[in-house]
């Protein structure tokens, strides 16, 4: 009886250690697919961070030649940051094409990553805009600047959106400081 | 003989012990590999993105306005590739141009030279690549040899694909899509490539 339980007993420890291995194998490949995923998220940030910058710095840019004073540049929460709907982001997205950089704030939209044959992973993104100080502080929080300022902080927010499941992700924060002139 | 069979629950036991280690260290040694694989390709990814994206800011830095900047890539098919292309193996390298600073008296060139090899990968034949660095025609630098795919694209204002050859003007990023492939691969191998999108914004003259 002894000998049966010790027998037992062993059988036990070996099943719960594979039960346990292959519960760390199943995580592993999970952090595996998510970090992965980060990985294009990035990728499709960087990319929308290329279609904002190629935009105009503000609609108050003189069209000629010369420097535009920034205090007169579009000030927020007075109707001159984002637009009516969204702003197009990517060439097969739906949204106006907009002109300036601040016409992106609160714009959300689906970018797809491409992937061999064919196939695509959308993402969604999420664009905030706002001015910043010299020293990078957001303007509304800072004491030594006040908006408008000749500096943008494009901050993008970018989570996956797979069609049939919850998202994998935390959305992940990607920001760049656009700088005029 | 006698041993096992006046014993014989505790033999039954212990066979049944022994299989189950060895099915878990088998399990173990499989991930080890599989995780060593994908850690070096999730090195070499890293390493090669930011290798290209410093390479690519240096397009046509300190070129005058109209001088040339670039020679356009030429492409061919493959199914592997994001972009169902990859660069051409066999035609003329893809080439840059910039300048150390405005006064410099010549021009530097970065050549892109790809090299395709047919390797086993996972018990599987796969037409690997890798791009060579040529800066002023001396070689400078490769990419890991285990590229699955390597296509660079010019992108306009909305990342829409731009021809260079037909408007090279409305040209404002650089997309670059690659893919490494874990040099060793097992049925625990949880991805078998990685893809990488880098974009540069192109900003020649500067």
């Amino acid at each position: 009886m002894q000998q049966t339980l010790l027998a037992l007993l062993s059988l036990l420890i070996v099943t719960l250690l594979s039960l346990n291995q292959q519960q760390a194998r199943i995580q592993g490949q999970q952090q595996a697919i998510r970090s992965e995923l980060a990985q294009m998220a990035l990728g499709v940030g960087m990319q929308t961070m290329e279609v904002i910058r190629a935009r105009k710095f503000d609609k108050y840019v003189a069209d000629i030649e010369g420097y535009t004073d920034p205090k007169t540049f579009s000030k927020p929460g007075q109707g001159e940051f984002g637009i009516e709907g969204d702003c197009k982001l990517h060439p097969e997205g739906s949204g106006s094409d907009c002109a300036f950089i601040e016409s992106f704030d609160e714009t959300e939209a689906q970018v797809s990553h491409p992937l061999p044959g064919g196939k695509t992973y959308p993402f969604d993104v999420e664009v905030d805009i706002r001015y910043v100080c010299n020293d990078l502080e957001p303007a509304t929080m800072s004491p030594t600047c006040s908006a408008p300022t000749n500096r943008k902080e494009v901050i993008l927010k970018i989570r996956d959106a797979p069609p049939d499941r919850t998202p994998r992700l935390s959305p992940i924060r990607y920001s760049e400081v656009i700088t005029y002139p | 003989m006698a041993f096992i069979y006046d014993n014989l629950t505790a033999s039954v036991v212990s066979g049944m012990v022994i299989l189950i280690l060895f099915s878990v260290q088998m399990r173990a040694t499989n991930s080890s590999v599989a995780q060593t694989g994908r850690n070096v390709a999730l090195n070499q990814a890293r390493t090669f993105a930011t290798w290209l994206e410093q390479d690519l800011q240096r397009m046509g830095r300190n070129i005058p306005p109209g001088g040339q900047v670039f020679v356009p890539p030429s492409r061919k098919d493959t199914d592997a590739s994001a972009t169902d292309t990859t660069l051409s193996t066999e035609d003329a390298a893809f080439t840059f141009y910039y300048k150390n600073s405005p006064s410099s008296s010549g021009k530097t060139s970065v050549a892109y030279d790809i090299a395709s090899e047919t390797r086993d990968v996972g018990g599987t034949a796969r037409t690997l690549y890798q791009l060579t660095r040529q800066r002023s025609g001396n070689e400078d630098g490769q990419s890991p040899p285990t590229l699955g795919y390597f296509d660079l694209q010019f992108v306009g204002a909305n990342a829409n694909r731009i021809d260079p050859k037909k408007a090279s003007d409305q040209i404002r990023a650089i997309r670059v899509h690659f893919s490494v492939v874990p040099p060793f691969q097992n049925a625990e191998t949880p991805l078998h490539e990685v893809h990488r999108m880098v974009v540069v914004p192109y900003t020649p003259a500067l």
